[in-house]
């Protein structure tokens, strides 16, 4: 191993490790290899320090390019492991110096990785998120008064109404006080609106928790990475025994097919990202 | 084996966007999305403030009327800068949306 | 949406392809990114979150001294949000001032017109002279 050399690791599957992994391309284009021990295997690549030295590291992570090619090579790889054996992901940029630390932290860990084995075994993560099917359209924006602009006049700074000439006492209703009940009544509908989408939600996520063996509930995701306005009130993970994937599915049509509030979408298979914290973990 | 030069972070600008233009459109986005926070605010303090009986009619109106110039005076902006009033926001991450 | 198959992880043969839907950036990110750990790795990396985080507010907080430089400040101008309501004192004295002199000129026409510029007590003296 060289000096500028450092090892990512993918995931912890138990031995025997599952054939092919070596044709595999990782992260950085490199090549997928593995590291065994105390009854383990790991499923890494060697990379260039330059890449992920604590500085670079750091740097590239907040560059969305390299994130997004290096988080899609990552998951590739994981993927390809889960798809045809018990395995345990690792985060991405879960990064040692040497093949020596991976075989140390596997002998450390050993009884916790076992343990979060038998949790995955023949199970199977599956996604859910669900968006208020509601629009916003109809509030504020263009809300032309009854008086134009011009009417009230004036420097900024101008009571409005006390200018001579302003402020029509006359005919129904004045048009500052109309703009507030307005205001005022789409308000009230949206968070009426809001708060039986996120009640549908929660209602989603029970029954379909009820057909899992474990469920996380992850926050609304970044309106830039989703690029949609929709509002997102659920966001979820499941793991499912593969037994029951199937029906799963079916119940999430069903859910979605059901309510007017809330669209349903299921992503997966999943390796299980979501289920794979070990109960020594250190920091 | 050398190890490869580390390319340097992109400059801020840069991470934004590539495009000049649509740098300077982001940059009005935002500010005007800061402006459009600050309209809401004010428009829901006041909405609170009208429930209270002890204000006059005439108050209530002059509220009412200040509050509809603002979100006029939104409109025309965002014309103005060529942007879509629905689409200014900023999501702050695990903090949610601005607006 | 591929149906699962039994067996290892619900999906088929090991091609070194994504298996399961190529579902968007979000998705992926928020699974590899997790804060939670599984082992930590030699190399100590913040939580991306934060950054991210950093980067917009110091974006939010350079964007109002954008808008003041392009003239948008009327935040710092409108007597009522700014709590400054001497304008409105201004105009309650007007108004107040507007009302005697409304009043004093109607008793004036039926009695002196000559005194315009009344002062506040004026029309009780005057009164009282006349008591």
């Amino acid at each position: 191993m060289t000096e500028d050399m450092a090892v990512w690791l993918y995931a912890v599957t138990p031995e025997p490790a599952p054939a092919g992994l070596t044709e595999l391309t990782g992260v950085l284009g490199a090549p997928v290899r593995v590291v065994r021990a105390s009854g383990l295997a790991a499923v890494v690549s060697s990379v260039s320090r330059a890449e992920v030295g604590e500085e670079p590291l750091r740097r590239n992570l907040e560059d969305l390019d390299w994130l997004a090619a290096t988080a899609t090579g990552h998951d590739a790889v994981v993927g390809a492991v889960t798809s045809s054996a018990t395995a345990v992901p690792v985060r991405i940029a879960t990064v040692y110096h040497g093949d020596d630390r991976v075989r140390d932290v596997l002998t450390e860990h050993r009884t916790a990785f076992a343990a979060t084995v038998d949790l995955l075994a023949g199970r199977t993560e599956w996604g859910v998120k669900a968006y208020a099917a509601s629009n916003h359209s109809d509030e504020s924006a263009d809300v032309p008064g009854d008086a134009p602009a011009g009417t009230s006049g004036g420097a900024p700074g101008d009571v409005p109404g006390d200018a001579p000439g302003s402020g029509a006492p006359g005919g129904g209703q004045r048009s500052g006080t109309a703009y507030l009940l307005r205001r005022r009544a789409q308000l009230r509908a949206r968070e009426t609106a809001d708060h039986l989408a996120a009640r549908d939600a929660d209602r989603v996520h029970t029954e379909l928790g009820s057909l899992a063996v474990a469920v996380r509930r992850h926050p609304p995701q970044h309106s830039r990475l989703t690029g949609t306005r929709a509002n997102m009130v659920l966001n979820a993970a499941y793991l499912v025994d593969d037994a029951r994937a199937e029906h799963f599915a079916t119940a999430v049509t069903e859910l979605d097919a059901r309510g007017p509030l809330l669209h349903l979408y299921l992503t997966g298979p999943w390796p299980p990202y979501s289920f794979s914290r070990i109960a020594e973990v250190t920091t | 084996m050398t190890a490869p030069e580390p390319r340097p972070p992109l400059p801020l600008a840069d991470r934004l966007d590539s495009d000049p233009e649509n740098l300077e459109r982001d940059l009005v986005a935002l500010v005007l999305t800061i402006v459009e926070l600050l309209r809401q605010l004010m428009e829901r303090q006041a909405l609170r403030r009208v429930e209270d009986p002890a204000l006059t009619d005439e108050r209530i109106e002059r509220i009412g009327l200040t509050l509809m110039r603002l979100d006029e005076r939104m409109t025309e902006l965002c014309d103005h800068f060529g942007l879509d009033r629905d689409d200014l926001n900023i999501d702050l991450g695990p903090l949610g949306r601005l607006l | 949406m591929t149906t699962p198959t039994p067996g290892g992880s619900a999906s088929p043969e090991l091609t070194g392809s994504r298996n399961h839907e190529p579902a968007n950036l979000a998705d992926v990110l928020e699974r590899v990114l997790d804060k939670g750990l599984v082992v930590a790795g030699d190399i100590q990396v913040n939580l991306l979150d934060i950054e991210l985080l950093t980067i917009k507010l110091r974006l939010v907080i350079a964007s109002l001294e954008t808008a003041r430089e392009v003239g948008i400040d009327w935040w710092e101008h409108d007597p009522w949000l700014t709590g400054d309501h001497k304008l409105e004192r201004e105009n309650r004295q007007l108004r107040d001032r507007l009302a005697e002199l409304e009043g004093d000129g109607d008793r004036r026409s039926l009695e002196s017109p000559r005194r315009t510029s009344a002062r506040a007590d004026a029309p009780e003296r005057e009164e009282a002279r006349h008591d």
